[in-house]
């Protein structure tokens, strides 16, 4: 079993960063956490204090509608990091997380992961960088989506 | 393919009536036909017929049906128009009008030796059926065989029981996501190109072969493109208004080619800018 330090150096955020970097990102762990399917990693409108690094199973962000149920959204997987509201203000999560299989994932503290950005410009760069090639990647899976595709073909 | 497809018909422009066997309700909007022809119905996957319900007009339409069966010719249609309702209201027994097989296929030949990727997206599954079939009954000639599959929601993936039996094959990957997704739904929710970081292949070595909307065929041959695997080893599949079938009448120019004819199968490093060109 590799240790938790191991673990975040081998995940696909970490790729990239500097020794330094990585040590600086070793500082902001704050442990692993596991979730049973149908477990909520995260819920629409709660605190976004951790950043957490998925690293096994999958789980569904998902809104609940009044009246018409719970919509799925997006699968994230292993790999993946899991949402961004942690990084902008007012730090709350906009959607839920559902875990669809049993999921593990590496805990960062948002408020250390924070400062830590805005201590270090080139250390905070590299973060805003992976957390933007997220948001622009599901933002192009969504406009997709939206674009319902699969309506004309014969 | 050691079959060579040859026009089974003496007069490429002449329809022969073929008898309906059986009609079978894929999804809401999308049906299989399966024909009789009057002799052995040789065709290579990706291939495309004309169907003429009488007195109504022409359409192009995918073979679904297996290469190796070439007793019964099958259709995978989407009701879309005047010809494809008229094709849906067909009944066995009912006869209809048959020109083909017309143009390019997957180049499932150049393939071998390698890893096969087939990305399908909504009905895009239909000219890839025969391909994934004639793969899996060829399985000793490739590497890796992956088939991922993107449809709008879990009621409209085609051919649905068979994807499911396609899982369970120790030597295929099979991943399915949907755009919009109840709860109920325990698999993933996503658009097609969300499955490709979860699925490992030779990158140098590797067939890529994509069929469904434009946008999602550039959207995937990008991604691809930028996992490393060459332009050159992506194959897409155009649809145009394709009238003559055999390269005449110009209805389906596209550049410098004709889909109906140079097509529908076409290597994305070819077409990849005419694919972003709003009138070709």
């Amino acid at each position: 079993m590799p240790s938790l330090e191991d673990a975040l150096a081998s995940h696909p955020f970490a790729r990239g960063f500097s020794p330094a970097q990585l040590r600086t990102l070793t500082t902001c762990l704050d442990g692993e956490t596991t979730w049973v399917p149908d477990a909520f990693l995260v819920s629409a409108d709660g605190v976004a204090d951790h950043c957490y690094l998925l690293v096994e199973g999958a789980a569904v962000i998902s809104a609940d509608s009044p009246g018409r149920g719970r919509r799925s959204i997006q699968t994230i997987h292993a790999g993946d990091l899991l949402g961004w509201s942690w990084l902008f203000p007012p730090h709350r999560w906009a959607f839920d997380a559902v875990a669809l299989t049993p999921t593990r994932a590496i805990v960062l503290d948002a408020a250390k992961l924070r400062g830590a950005i805005d201590d270090d410009p080139a250390f905070g760069l590299e973060v805003v960088r992976r957390v933007g090639a997220t948001v622009a990647d599901r933002l192009n899976a969504t406009r997709l989506q939206l674009l319902d595709l699969y309506g004309n073909r014969g | 393919m050691e079959t060579a497809a040859e026009l089974p018909l003496a007069d490429p422009m002449a329809p022969t009536p073929l008898m309906v066997l059986q009609r079978r309700d894929e999804t809401h909007d999308t049906f299989t036909l399966s024909l009789e022809p009057t002799e052995p119905f040789a065709f290579k996957p990706g291939q495309f017929n004309m169907l003429y319900p009488f007195g109504i007009g022409e359409s192009a339409i995918s073979i679904s049906g297996d290469p190796a069966a070439p007793r019964r010719l099958v259709h995978t249609v989407r009701q879309v128009g005047n010809v494809t309702e008229a094709l849906a209201r067909l009944r066995p027994g009912d006869l209809v009008g048959v020109r083909g097989p017309f143009g390019q296929p997957w180049p499932l030949d150049q393939a071998r030796g390698g890893d096969l990727l087939f990305v399908a997206g909504g009905i895009g599954l239909v000219p890839l059926r025969p391909a994934i079939l004639w793969a899996i009954a060829h399985r000793e000639s490739y590497g890796r065989v992956i088939v991922l599959v993107g449809a709008r929601t879990p009621g409209d993936i085609v051919f649905v029981d068979e994807v499911q039996e396609w899982r369970s094959h120790f030597d295929l990957e099979v991943e399915v996501t949907v755009d919009s997704a109840e709860s109920s739904w325990r698999g993933s929710v996503g658009v097609v190109t969300q499955l490709l970081p979860a699925v490992e292949f030779d990158r140098a070595d590797v067939t890529a072969m994509v069929c469904g909307p434009e946008i999602m065929m550039r959207f995937t041959a990008g991604d691809l493109i930028k996992r490393g695997v060459p332009p050159s080893s992506i194959h897409v599949s155009v649809e145009r208004n394709m009238k003559c079938g055999i390269g005449l009448c110009g209805h389906c120019q596209f550049g410098p080619y004709f889909v109906c004819r140079n097509g529908p199968v076409f290597r994305y490093d070819l077409v990849e800018r005419l694919l972003t060109v709003k009138e070709v």
